[in-house]
């Protein structure tokens, strides 16, 4: 659920990048922050974690418009994979509008999504989230990698083994290059809205 | 500071992280006190809209101080909304401390103040089992020392013995430096079932009324330790002020600790006598993992504590007349409702106490007797894993 800032009048929303280690989730965040500087005043913040990093920024996505006089604030953050950062897994999760599930292309990684996909429906579920109701993309990540003869996943298997059941929407990326992040951040905001907007009754 | 908080209530309740947000999301301006019965003195954070901006906790400042107040899991926080005249000496972001905070924590880097976890029990007592040792025995801490009630003090030497199972006492004391083992003489030889350090007891709330009575396990000195005798006058008359209800919770949870080591015993000597028909007759009144928050005083009757280990259902102990069963909100001691359930025989009469009012009173209490609770569930709580374990090894 989004937090509604009286003083300012903002409604704060929070999406999510999730996905097993080194999966690309920071090179979404970092591109988005370089690509979006203009709409932000906030800072980039980094933490070391083992294995990984976290970030989180937040920022106005102009284009978006207001709902009901307020101007919608968006927090995006990263989650360290590791089970033993249960901490700020807790706190990152708490709240949460909108998720996007990154998932690694290579072929040696096909386990390591299918181990996270699952963490993620569990920590959810936690919060007394049904994964199949909160808005949900999936990002099939470093594509172009096939190119350069690094066997890589066809698209159709990684669609059946992760999205049979939950059938989100999902983009092929190459974070690195920034191929796929806009639209896959563009589509979480319009459906983590659109959720917010039914959920809390709210009409333009 | 002015007398009122704008905002209080129990870090158990809401954690440092979400008051944070709390703050930060409204721009808040003013000073938030901590305070825990693990730490002697309170902490301080300062926040110039919304921001932290400086801190203390003990000896440390700054930053230091906030990650530190991360790691305390108990206590009371109240912030009072005023101006901020100290200098700002943090400067990174909200966020960034606040992310930080929860990987040094997950890392192990901000040390955690407060009773220790079942996780952290547990891995205490898996490092030693009945007699045989694995590794050196941890000490189990108690809470931190309230002066206010030790009368006097004493020294006893490494190896000599303090009291002894079966012999009289009326004393109870508090450990202030060093450590003691608990055991008991069995025919099988001595069993030791823990080692007690600093901030810890020695005898329970069942001297206060009886003025004495016989010592249910031995207790020597492990080094050289300096006891603090406690004032039982005093704590017989803050004793009797409690309401009768009160008093009989707290007896209730000595006798817990006194019957699990029983029971711990006749488990160590392989002298389980429950037969395998006990159930008949009898009704569940508490079942395992239940939400309902009641607890009841038996007027007539029996009940049955079972608890489950991976051999099966164990019997740990009988509650008589005047004993009391159920949901405790301060005493945590891995029995029911959470982790065990309630047998009764068809004759059982209770009587519903008000957890409501118990609770109030509990937050009256002076700090000895809430450490003395602390200390008696956390020692019932070990004791319970023992039983537990010999009943899975047997």
């Amino acid at each position: 659920m989004a937090v509604f800032n009286p003083k300012d009048r903002v409604i704060e929303c929070k999406i999510v990048y999730y996905g097993p280690g080194r999966s690309g989730k920071t090179t979404n965040l970092e591109y988005i922050f370089k690509a979006g500087k203009k709409y932000t005043d906030s800072e980039l913040v980094s933490i070391n974690t083992k294995g990984d990093r976290t970030l989180f920024f937040d920022f106005l996505p102009l284009g978006l418009g207001k709902i009901r006089g307020c101007d919608v604030k968006v927090q995006l953050y990263t989650v360290p994979g590791q089970a033993k950062y249960n901490s700020t897994r807790k706190l990152v999760l708490k709240n949460v509008d909108g998720v996007v599930f990154v998932a690694d292309s290579l072929e040696i990684r096909r386990k390591e999504n299918l181990v996270s996909l699952k963490d993620l429906q569990q920590n959810l579920a936690e919060k007394n989230i049904n994964i199949f109701e909160i808005p949900l993309i999936i990002q099939y990540n470093k594509r172009d990698l096939g190119a350069q003869s690094i066997p890589v996943m066809p698209l159709e298997d990684m669609e059946r083994e992760l999205n049979s059941k939950l059938k989100a929407p999902s983009f092929e990326a190459s974070a690195l290059k920034g191929t796929g992040v806009r639209d896959t951040l563009k589509k979480c905001l319009v459906l983590t809205l659109r959720h917010l907007q039914k959920e809390l009754q709210w009409t333009q | 500071m002015s007398a009122k908080a704008s905002l209080a209530g129990n870090l158990s309740f809401i954690s440092l992280a979400d008051i944070f947000q709390i703050l930060g999301g409204n721009s808040n301006t003013g000073v938030m006190r901590i305070t825990s019965q693990h730490a002697p003195e309170p902490g301080l954070i300062y926040f110039v809209n919304g921001d932290p901006i400086n801190a203390t906790s003990g000896s440390l400042s700054g930053l230091d101080a906030v990650y530190a107040l991360f790691g305390w899991i108990e206590g009371k926080f109240e912030f009072y909304e005023e101006k901020v005249e100290i200098g700002r000496v943090i400067k990174k972001n909200r966020m960034e401390i606040l992310l930080d905070a929860m990987r040094m924590l997950d890392d192990g880097l901000i040390k955690k103040v407060g009773p220790l976890s079942f996780d952290e029990i547990a891995s205490v007592e898996s490092s030693k089992t009945g007699s045989e040792k694995k590794g050196p025995p941890k000490v189990i801490k108690g809470p931190l020392v309230d002066y206010s009630h030790v009368l006097d003090e004493e020294e006893y030497h490494t190896g000599e013995r303090i009291a002894r199972a079966g012999g009289h006492g009326k004393w109870i004391w508090i450990i202030l430096k060093g450590s003691v083992n608990v055991s008991r003489e069995t025919p099988n030889g001595s069993m030791n079932i823990a080692n007690l350090g600093e901030g810890c007891f020695i005898g329970g709330f069942t001297i206060l009324p009886f003025t004495e009575y016989t010592r249910s396990v031995t207790v020597t000195a492990l080094d050289d330790v300096r006891l603090g005798l406690m004032d039982t006058e005093f704590l017989y008359r803050d004793f009797m002020s409690l309401s009768p209800d009160f008093r009989k919770i707290l007896l209730s949870l000595d006798g817990r600790l006194r019957k699990i080591t029983d029971r711990a015993v006749e488990l160590y000597m392989k002298e389980d006598k429950t037969d395998k028909g006990f159930t008949k007759n009898k009704k569940m009144v508490i079942e395992k993992g239940s939400s309902k928050q009641e607890a009841f005083a038996i007027l007539e009757g029996e009940t049955y504590v079972i608890g489950q280990t991976q051999k099966g259902y164990l019997l740990l102990f009988t509650l008589e007349k005047d004993e009391v069963f159920g949901y405790m909100p301060f005493a945590d001691m891995g029995h029911e409702p959470r982790s065990a359930l309630v047998l009764a025989s068809k004759d059982l009469k209770a009587h519903k106490l008000d957890t409501e009012s118990i609770q109030k009173e509990y937050e009256n209490l002076t700090g000895t007797f809430r450490n003395m609770i602390y200390n008696s569930c956390m020692c019932t709580f070990l004791t319970t894993k023992m039983a537990y374990h010999l009943h899975e090894v047997k």
